[in-house]
């Protein structure tokens, strides 16, 4: 296998609020290879969107820092580049497209100005040659009469019409990485089809890296070659999407699989994770998951499980991960 | 189980809730000029019934009207026209007196738990006040009162003196669910209530409702944009799009063979937690028509892969299909 266009190794990010120190990720490593997807899913407040803003060092201005480890983009640490290095970066090799497309894009500045700007951001081109690239990525993405959809404002599309537009602009630099973060979750389910479908195209053409975070499995299912799955600002379980759904080791993998109806399944009941996300401040000692947990044992409040085989952090998996 | 809930009663019966071509058309103001008016059809004469004991499933995308719909049952906004019989009386109708005091037995669930709460009272006020307004306890009743509703909805004791705040998201809709249960409703309209919710509470707080339902033979009018909680839930469903049912009927045949086009599409669009599922999925053109501008005919028309002529003039009727116990409005069903 080729190298990895992304390699998060144990990163720490948290955030200084009051004089208090609350993490927010602890610890947590994670590959992606060109032109995989790779889910991260989890519940509010596992830090999925915390490590995508720390993998694209979006945490200035806020009290968030990434305090440890190394987020390496083609064996380069991101966390020793410059700002003006970082800025090259970002919109060039990695792209992000965020849940609501409204407050990303400027809502007095006409699509298409926006899409031009952002092009000769980063690529020397002239100003009609922009334009028409801005056309195509419209076009690309399945907006239909791009070229007045360029002289029209954002608040003129609907929400479907802007998330692509969103992605259009992500792409227009061609990234070999895309962080999406929860990019369908405020849209309807077929406008939902069709963003997936134009990001499964753009992978499929462009060989992009895309790491997709989403609580949405059923999203997951469809999208993604491997996941991870989230708890508590950790990485619980990661594998293929076969492994993940067929197999879940994690309990907690294996109630979030529990708790989503499935259609057409005529369930009486679903299964479900007693209690809730502990906040950054109130989690458990040992293992995070232990005060929701079915399978909970003693050992499982005194200490807490490290990665067991690479992919998931249970006391239940320990004999295995020894015998290996 | 109830006997209300088993299929072959339920016809015999008289419904507990009758809607019947209901309208709900706003008129807004384009632009500056007092003459260029525009009327948007938000809900465009929909007519079900509920019957006591079931849950009845109002499915739609955004823009369908199907909040719109459960606003007018609740009386909490005046139909355009068409009417709305609880229990046999014509709620659309009745003085505010009366009113008020027929909403003691249709309550609602709403979407964001943290907006539906008063955040300076505390949850012991949250839930008494509808027992004093409607004066079912005094004193110490109330209090009593309040403890057991806590507990029934799985709070502890403990949880009467706080504040919303203190609360997550699934306990605070705990706390909306005590609130309605609190004076013993026959009815409860739940717009979205789980939408807003983790996947991990969204599973309790279903659970929970299948259970007070049993409990306290309620019956639910369940809005939600989520097909799988839907299916989930409801023993029948109606499908809305753009203000119109498209499709109503049993939840297996909807679910399991869905007869107008825009349901196939819905639900094929659904995504499944299962990565080796099959998915011969129906991609829709284009956005939503905007309800100021309704298509002619039928108005799933300008999205349905299988348009005609006659699908852009004459609206469709809902009618049953040949091998479909369903009612849907397609004019492919005439075949």
């Amino acid at each position: 296998m080729s190298n990895p266009i992304l390699s998060i190794n144990q990163m720490y990010t948290s955030f200084h609020v009051d004089g208090e120190t609350i993490p927010a990720v602890e610890g947590i490593d994670l590959s992606l290879y060109p032109g995989e997807i790779v889910g991260l899913v989890g519940e509010s407040g596992s830090g999925k969107s915390v490590t995508s803003l720390s993998v694209m060092q979006l945490l200035e201005g806020t009290p968030g820092k990434v305090t440890g480890g190394d987020i390496l983009f083609e064996n380069q640490n991101l966390l020793e580049m410059t700002d003006r290095e970082k800025r090259k970066l970002r919109g060039n090799d990695i792209s992000m497209i965020f849940q609501e497309p409204m407050t990303s894009l400027n809502p007095v500045i006409k699509i298409g100005k926006q899409l031009v700007e952002a092009i000769r951001e980063h690529q020397s081109i002239s100003k009609r040659g922009a334009e028409k690239h801005a056309v195509y990525m419209l076009d690309q993405v399945g907006i239909p009469r791009a070229e007045e959809i360029m002289k029209e404002y954002p608040h003129q599309l609907s929400g479907g019409m802007r998330q692509r537009v969103m992605i259009a602009m992500a792409m227009s630099c061609d990234p070999k990485l895309l962080i999406a973060d929860e990019p369908t979750t405020a849209l309807d389910v077929t406008i939902q089809a069709q963003i997936l479908d134009v990001m499964r195209n753009m992978r499929d053409e462009h060989h992009t890296a895309i790491l997709f975070i989403t609580h949405d499995l059923g999203v997951i299912a469809e999208m993604c070659d491997r996941v991870a799955v989230m708890y508590a600002g950790r990485i619980v379980e990661q594998g293929t999407v076969y492994e993940i759904f067929e197999n879940p080791k994690h309990p907690y993998t294996k109630g979030l699989l529990g708790s989503i109806p499935k259609i057409g399944s005529r369930a009486e009941r679903l299964d479900s994770i007693k209690g809730q996300v502990p906040t950054a401040e109130d989690r458990p000692k040992g293992c995070k998951f232990a005060n929701r947990c079915p399978f909970v044992y003693k050992h499982c409040w005194e200490e807490e499980p490290p990665l067991f085989d690479g992919e998931n952090r249970c006391w239940l998996h320990e004999q295995k991960g020894e015998s290996l | 189980m109830l006997a209300a809930r088993t299929k072959g009663g339920i016809a015999m019966k008289k419904p507990l809730l009758q809607v019947e071509g209901l309208k709900k058309h706003f008129v807004s103001q384009k632009g500056f000029s007092k003459r260029s008016k525009q009327i948007v059809k938000a809900v465009d004469g929909i007519s079900f019934d509920i019957q006591a004991g079931e849950t009845f499933g109002l499915v739609g995308e955004s823009g369908c009207g199907k909040s719109t719909t459960g606003r007018m049952i609740m009386q909490m906004l005046e139909a355009t026209e068409g009417t709305v019989t609880f229990d046999g009386r014509r709620m659309d109708t009745v003085s505010g007196q009366e009113l008020k005091k027929a909403r003691k037995d249709f309550q609602m669930i709403f979407q964001d738990p943290y907006a539906s709460l008063n955040p300076r009272m505390t949850v012991r006020d949250i839930i008494a006040e509808p027992l004093i307004v409607h004066r079912l306890e005094e004193g110490k009743g109330i209090d009593q009162r309040v403890y057991e509703l806590l507990d029934t909805v799985g709070l502890p004791k403990k949880a009467a003196e706080r504040y919303p705040h203190e609360f997550s998201g699934g306990q605070r809709q705990r706390i909306g669910i005590a609130r309605a249960l609190a004076v013993k409703p026959k009815l409860i309209i739940a717009d979205e209530p789980v939408s807003a919710l983790d996947v991990s509470i969204q599973s309790q707080v279903l659970n929970l409702l299948k259970d007070l339902q049993d409990e306290f033979d309620l019956t639910y009018l369940f809005i939600a944009h989520d097909l799988s909680v839907v299916d989930f839930i409801s023993d029948r469903i109606a499908v809305m799009y753009l203000g119109n049912i498209v499709e109503i009927g049993e939840r297996d045949d909807v679910i399991q063979n869905p007869q107008h086009p825009y349901t196939k599409a819905l639900l094929s669009a659904v995504p499944v937690p299962d990565p080796r599922a099959k998915r011969e999925r129906i991609v829709l053109e284009g956005d939503l028509p905007s309800p100021s501008n309704p298509p002619s005919g039928c108005p799933f028309h300008t999205r349905c892969p299988f348009a005609w002529d006659r699908c852009k003039n004459e609206v469709p009727k809902l009618q049953r299909g040949k091998e479909s116990s369903q009612l849907a409005s397609c004019h492919l069903l005439d075949g």
